[in-house]
């Protein structure tokens, strides 16, 4: 019985250590897609907003949004996010630059499937239904973002 | 099994509506089709690798939770790689990509609880019967796909690397703009098995 017990925990022990090695896999995996999409996602803003040398101010749990940016331009400090967007039957990846205080300066539309879009934010929020409080939530976390960098 | 007494591996989407979920609503281009499919394709080819030789030695008890441990990764893993490939291609997936789990998971049981041994009787190997049925989800999913975005848009989209998805415009105009909604996908769906249904019966095949 003892034995037995003794048996059952040392399978259990052991499949408990594969699925942490698989774990330990996806995690150092995820580690490098991450730095990765920050340095895909800074280039896309530094780009479409022509600014240089964007840094990485905030990392968000959002699902529409990860990442908060701290961009220079010639109007000052500035930051910038890449929004995913979904509607139906379609679906966007936008740059938004915003003030420190959360105001929209801008829209860039990186990727768009459905419709042709030219950025305008009144356009956007009449394709998307949800885009409304997407940069409502982008801007909240902009704030934050401003105020752990003062 | 029709496949079991001939050789013939039916269609896992339109024979068994495996991952129609999914598929009716995030694959709605050709890239994204093609995208989910091959996530499938080859979560199920390596759960259809791992999962046998790991059934020789885990207990019964232990089966279930480590092929669904060993899918999810996979499945996880795949997603990583196609967000680092096109972020573009994830973004339009969403929190779709984790469902590959589930469809790499079904293609794979299938088999594998209608395959007790090794081989069939008719000699095919369990791996080779698993890389037809996701080679038929791969070419059903990428098909209906770029249907909806031809016929639904007017264009078709390839899974090119980078910031945007490369696309071609096919027609200037958008007949069928409800295909692209996950409710003309249900309904080109539809059609479609009912298309393969009649061709089954007509050919003296039965389906899953």
């Amino acid at each position: 019985m003892m034995a037995d017990k003794r048996e059952i925990l040392v399978e259990n022990l052991a499949v408990a250590a594969a699925i942490g090695v698989l774990v330990l896999l996806v995690a150092a995996l995820s580690f490098v897609s991450n730095a990765r999409a920050t340095t895909q996602e800074g280039s896309y803003l530094a780009a479409a907003f022509s600014c240089a040398s964007p840094q990485l101010a905030l990392e968000v749990d959002d699902p529409a949004f990860e990442r908060i940016f701290l961009l220079c331009n010639d109007s000052g400090n500035l930051y910038g996010s890449v929004v995913s967007l979904r509607g139906r039957g379609a679906s966007a990846l936008v740059g938004a630059l915003y003030s420190p205080q959360g105001d929209l300066r801008g829209l860039h539309i990186i990727d768009s499937f459905g419709d042709s879009l030219s950025g305008d934010e009144r356009e956007l929020v009449s394709h998307f239904p949800d885009a409304e409080r997407v940069l409502d939530r982008a801007a909240d976390s902009i704030r934050n973002a401003a105020r752990k960098g003062e | 099994m029709s496949f079991e007494k001939e050789g013939f591996v039916p269609n896992p989407i339109l024979a068994g509506l495996i991952g129609i979920c999914p598929l009716v609503v995030a694959a709605k281009s050709f890239a994204e089709g093609a995208a989910y499919g091959l996530g499938a394709t080859l979560c199920a080819l390596l759960l259809g690798l791992l999962i046998p030789p790991a059934r020789d030695f885990l207990p019964d008890r232990l089966q279930a939770p480590a092929s669904l441990a060993i899918s999810a990764a996979l499945a996880l893993i795949y997603a990583l790689c196609l967000g680092m490939y096109s972020p573009a291609l994830a973004a339009g997936l969403g929190i779709y990509l984790p469902l590959l789990a589930v469809s790499g998971l079904s293609l794979v049981a299938l088999r594998l609880s209608s395959f007790p041994s090794r081989s069939g009787p008719d000699g095919q190997s369990r791996l080779a019967v698993i890389a037809m049925q996701s080679a038929w989800f791969l070419v059903t999913s990428a098909c209906v796909g770029a249907a909806r975005e031809i016929l639904g848009l007017g264009m078709l989209t390839i899974p090119t690397p980078g910031a945007s998805l490369s696309r071609i415009a096919v027609a200037d105009f958008s007949p069928l703009r409800i295909l692209v909604s996950p409710a003309g996908g249900f309904i080109l769906l539809g059609f479609l098995v009912a298309l393969y249904r009649v061709t089954l019966r007509a050919s003296g095949r039965k389906g899953l």
